[in-house]
């Protein structure tokens, strides 16, 4: 059965490459473009890991971690940050609040990201 | 005898003048020291950690104050304060407090009397005559008598009397404690709230009270007058530090906002070239893939332009921060290097780590390793960037008694002998370079030397055009 990744990312120039990679490896995909919208559907349809941005609008990544480790049923589904921010306190927050990894978008590649996917979902 | 009465009152007034002076001279003097700290703490924005950390050097600095903070400006503490003189760890102390402007907070400092009493002490009033000092509240800070100073006079009740005589200031004859008949003249030191009297023993005849009282209102309106100059200069200091924080703030918003909506279409371009350069979706034949991978390149440019404005809005708003933990240099300096080696690769340069050939051992160095490989990175890429075809770049980090060196060399263009003091300003790029048309956008050096700095390290460059340049970073050990 293949693997469910929520990916949330507003930009569409960026959404529409990653959901394009994600899906070309073989993964099912389903897109929300703010941490609420993301919040209702991890929520609803339980994906297998979560490809999470940072900056959103309505609610942040942030704040979506942080709703999410309330929901029952949902606080161990993996989450992926990958964001343009990149301090030191950005990652540590974001590792704190329970993301499994912490990408930077300027930093890491397509393929870096497959990496990491496959390491928490096999 | 009129005569010399009126110069008794005329000496009295002299000695309660410079006295008052004195007093206020010593705030003036504190206030200019706040103002030098107020202006370092408005650099960091009132970051409660940089702050404690330039307190405590300016505490360290100055003795006489032995306390300050920033406390939350409110309507009682939202202007300039002098409290009356109160005891504390067994000293005699005032606090002033002074709003910040433009933040919510105001700096409020301790400062021990004990210069203004040594100053106060050294205007001697002579055999006859006593000279004593009371604040807001009524307590005698300062007592002189018969050449005999005292500082520690909670019993003594003498200004009782001229507290009586003289409520608003100026001269008075009464009878002090010892049941003398005296005259006194009382002058308000404005700046720093003290009320100095000198009394001196009534004899034959009254002194030219008017004369007295004409002269003191002249000295007290002078002491006011000059109060005014002190604290407008304050707050014009203040005002300048405003004005430059304002604009300064505002340029350093614009590139940051800039910056940040600059790199999300530029790291969308990055993922959308590179998917393609992968060939996820279809094999390029090679001119595709040429002109992909200059695109590519171009872009990484841009972000890097991006990421380093981005820190230097950081450095100058003091929100880099910094997080020295204990890091293996060698190890450090091995992972940057490889992470060049395929750019080295592509521009024909051979990259080279040097193992050092000491027997010091290298020991931990307290580090932050994120912003020194950002330091060295910039220097391997610039020493690869402009180097010729065929050239080199050795790395080589060296431990010395107290310091560990890591040099960049390279075999590269150079920088023009006239040019090399200015390599690390912002902005500036070495003419020859310029002609090379290598992309560049001379912000590199700038954000190295502000790293390395921070770390209480230097960094010295040896050039010569066309040969080379060699960059040696010297971080201590600890």
């Amino acid at each position: 059965m293949t693997k469910t990744i929520l990916v949330v990312e507003d930009e569409k120039y960026m959404r529409e490459v990653l959901v394009a990679k994600l899906v070309k490896e073989g993964f099912t995909v389903i897109e929300a473009l703010d941490g609420s919208e993301a919040l209702d559907m991890t929520a609803k349809k339980k994906p297998d890991l979560v490809v999470l941005d940072i900056i959103l609008p309505i609610m942040n990544g942030f704040d979506y971690l942080e709703a999410k480790a309330k929901v029952a049923g949902v606080a161990a589904i993996p989450v992926i940050i990958l964001s343009n921010l990149g301090q030191r306190e950005d990652v540590e927050r974001g590792m704190k609040l329970g993301a499994k990894d912490y990408l930077i978008k300027a930093h890491f590649t397509p393929n870096d990201l497959i990496a990491k996917v496959h390491t928490h979902i096999g | 005898m009129r005569d010399v009465e009126q110069s008794a009152v005329q000496y009295q007034a002299e000695v309660a003048r410079r006295v008052a002076l004195r007093a206020d001279f010593f705030l003036e003097k504190k206030l200019r020291e706040m103002g030098g700290l107020a202006l370092d703490i408005l650099e960091t924005g009132t970051n409660k950690k940089k702050t404690d950390i330039i307190i405590g050097k300016f505490l360290a600095r100055h003795p006489d104050f032995i306390a300050a903070s920033l406390i939350p400006t409110t309507s009682e503490y939202g202007e300039y304060v002098v409290s009356p003189v109160m005891p504390m760890a067994g000293r005699k102390v005032i606090r002033i407090t002074a709003p910040l402007p433009y933040t919510d907070f105001s700096l409020d400092m301790v400062v021990t009397i004990g210069d203004v009493i040594a100053e106060m002490a050294s205007e001697r009033v002579g055999v006859l005559g006593r000279l004593y000092a009371v604040d807001a509240k009524g307590g005698i800070v300062f007592h002189e008598y018969e050449g005999v100073t005292d500082i520690d006079v909670e019993g003594a009740r003498s200004f009782m009397g001229a507290d009586a005589a003289l409520p608003s200031g100026g001269s008075g004859t009464y009878v002090n404690e010892a049941g003398d008949e005296v005259l006194g003249v009382a002058l308000r030191a404005t700046g720093i709230g003290w009320t100095v009297v000198a009394e001196d023993p009534l004899t034959e005849a009254w002194a030219n009270k008017y004369n007295a009282i004409a002269l003191a209102v002249i000295l007290m309106v002078m002491g006011v007058i000059f109060v005014i100059i002190l604290i407008i200069n304050f707050k014009k200091i203040m005002a300048i530090a405003v004005r430059e924080e304002t604009l300064h703030k505002a340029k350093s918003d614009y590139i940051s906002l800039l910056a940040h909506q600059l790199r999300s279409p530029l790291t969308g371009t990055k993922w959308n070239i590179k998917t393609l350069l992968d060939g996820d979706w279809g094999r390029l034949n090679e001119k595709q893939k040429h002109f992909l991978s200059r695109s590519y390149e171009t872009n990484e440019q841009m972000i890097k332009l991006v990421n380093d404005l981005l820190n230097i809005t950081r450095i100058e708003e003091g929100r880099y921060n910094f997080m020295p933990r204990k890091t293996d240099v060698l190890a450090l300096v091995a992972h940057v290097a490889d992470s060049f080696r395929d750019e080295a690769r592509h521009a024909g340069v051979k990259l080279t780590v040097e193992k050092q050939r000491t027997k010091l051992r290298m020991p931990l160095v307290p580090l932050d390793a994120e912003k020194i490989e950002m330091a060295i990175g910039n220097l391997i890429d610039n020493a690869i960037r402009y180097n010729k075809p065929k050239g080199s770049v050795t790395v080589s980090v060296v431990r010395e008694v107290h310091v560990v060196k890591i040099r960049v060399v390279d075999t590269g263009v150079g920088i023009p002998a006239q040019q090399k003091a200015q390599i690390f300003s912002r902005f500036f790029r070495g003419d020859n370079v310029v002609k090379m048309q290598v992309q560049g956008f001379g912000l590199g050096l700038y954000i190295v030397k502000n790293i390395i700095e921070r770390h209480r390290g230097t960094i010295e460059v040896e050039s010569k055009e066309n040969e080379g340049a060699a960059f040696t970073i010297t971080l201590p050990l600890r």
